[in-house]
């Protein structure tokens, strides 16, 4: 190619030209063969520059091409909006039972705390030199102790009365050591002590399984509690505050 | 994916080598969303169309920044890039409807800032052709030329910074070479189209 072509093609194509000169340089394209010939290589050369640099940038940007080969960005966009909305749900469900399960914990202490008073045991001889046997008198210091809420010497005089099989009222000092062990806030030893108590002894089953299931509420065993309220269910005394707390429950 | 403020990628994009392909990969990321959007508003698109649509806007956004003739204090890239982007839609789809096929779509991208007439006396006189054939020629020029031409002629590089780039001693040796990659791609044009008139004459 002629280099005064090049000149003359560069300008008109990137539109350096005015009006006449153009129109000029068109007419001289129509009569001169050469000239055409030059025009047509350097569109080609640009075209293949143009499609050249597309094809590149269309590669480099494949990268992170997020339209190609998907279906509709509509349906990515709802499907994003979907999913945003069901991890908020999912956050908010968690949150609740979060919540709920926190609410049922403190209910049930608050159940625990409103209901429990240490049990009351009546010494109906006052000191220890009526007592006509040493275990006897032993259980006298150990009531009288229980009674002041000295627990550092009522509990280990209750722990040998409840081992000693002579002692009649072993199930009694069980008892008073569950009590005992709830007031220390002990709870899974009250329970495992409370447990002790014989269910067959007719006088104790009931106050047994009231202590107990306080000891469960305190734990936050809400069905073992269930169960123990169940059983007060015959009890004269226990029955009315049991109904009443397996309503609240 | 991380979000680069416009500062970040102006400079990045200015400073060149990874910088450079880092804040344009990060300047095409940040705003993908609008393809998805011309999808729905343009229905008669094709993905690709929106693609090149995009490409084409993003690159626009960037030669702006390059040549310094985006000032930030006028609007964000984003908005800047969202225009251009509406507009290229537009002419992608003007060129479907009027059922363009590739090779008018090719020469129509060149010569869009000449005047109609122009225009018009440009597609006169050439023939149909194959871009293909076009762009088997092209795969045989070297790569260093390749990218060569494309500093100048697609990104607008001044010289200097070519040879800053591409490791040339100043900005007339990068020139110079460039002349000569660009002879040799004409050379091999040329004989393509000389080819091609011999086999149409048989």
């Amino acid at each position: 190619m002629k280099p005064e072509y090049t000149d003359r093609i560069s300008s008109y194509l990137d539109s350096e030209m005015d009006d006449t000169q153009r129109e000029a340089f068109e007419e001289a394209c129509r009569q001169d063969d050469e000239l055409r010939s030059a025009l047509k290589t350097e569109l080609k050369v640009r075209m293949a520059l143009h499609e050249h640099a597309k094809r590149e940038r269309r590669s480099f940007y494949s990268k992170s091409n997020h339209l190609e080969g998907q279906k509709p960005a509509r349906k990515a966009i709802t499907w994003g909006a979907y999913l945003r909305v069901a991890a908020l749900f999912l956050i908010v469900c968690v949150l609740a039972v979060a919540l709920y399960r926190y609410n049922r914990t403190t209910d049930l202490e608050k159940v625990y705390e409103s209901n429990f008073e240490l049990y009351f045991v009546s010494m109906e001889r006052n000191t220890a030199g009526d007592a006509t046997s040493v275990i006897d008198s032993v259980w006298q210091i150990a009531g009288q102790a229980y009674q002041q809420g000295n627990w550092e010497t009522a509990g280990p005089l209750l722990r040998d009365l409840g081992g000693n099989e002579d002692f009649a009222a072993r199930d009694l000092a069980i008892l008073l050591l569950g009590n005992i062990a709830l007031a220390q806030d002990s709870t899974e030893l009250a329970i495992t002590t409370l447990q002790q108590v014989d269910p067959g002894n007719l006088a104790l089953k009931y106050d047994a399984a009231w202590y107990l299931a306080l000891a469960y509420l305190k734990s936050g065993s809400k069905d073992l509690a269930l169960e123990q309220l169940k059983v007060l269910g015959s009890s004269k005394v226990y029955r009315e505050k049991a109904s009443e707390i397996r309503e609240k429950l | 994916m991380r979000v680069y403020p416009d500062n970040v990628i102006i400079e990045g994009l200015r400073s060149g080598g990874a910088r450079f392909e880092k804040c344009s990969l990060a300047l095409y990321r940040s705003c993908e969303n609008y393809m998805h959007e011309a999808a729905r508003k343009h229905p008669l698109l094709s993905q690709p169309d929106i693609l090149d649509a995009y490409i084409d806007a993003v690159d626009a956004v960037i030669k702006k920044v390059l040549s310094h003739e985006y000032k930030d204090e006028l609007a964000k890239l984003s908005t800047l890039l969202y225009q251009i982007f509406s507009n290229k839609c537009i002419d992608q789809l003007r060129r479907i409807t009027n059922h363009k096929n590739e090779w008018r779509r090719n020469l129509d991208s060149i010569t869009e800032d000449l005047p109609v007439k122009s225009q018009d006396f440009l597609q006169s006189i050439m023939e149909q052709d194959e871009l293909e054939d076009v762009m088997e020629v092209m795969d045989r020029l070297g790569e260093n030329c390749k990218d060569l031409i494309l500093d100048f002629d697609y990104w607008g590089y001044k010289p200097e910074e070519v040879a800053k780039r591409r490791g040339y001693k100043n900005g007339k040796s990068a020139s110079q070479a460039k002349y000569r990659c660009m002879e040799e791609l004409r050379k091999m044009i040329n004989k393509l189209q000389v080819n091609k008139s011999a086999n149409n004459e048989t």
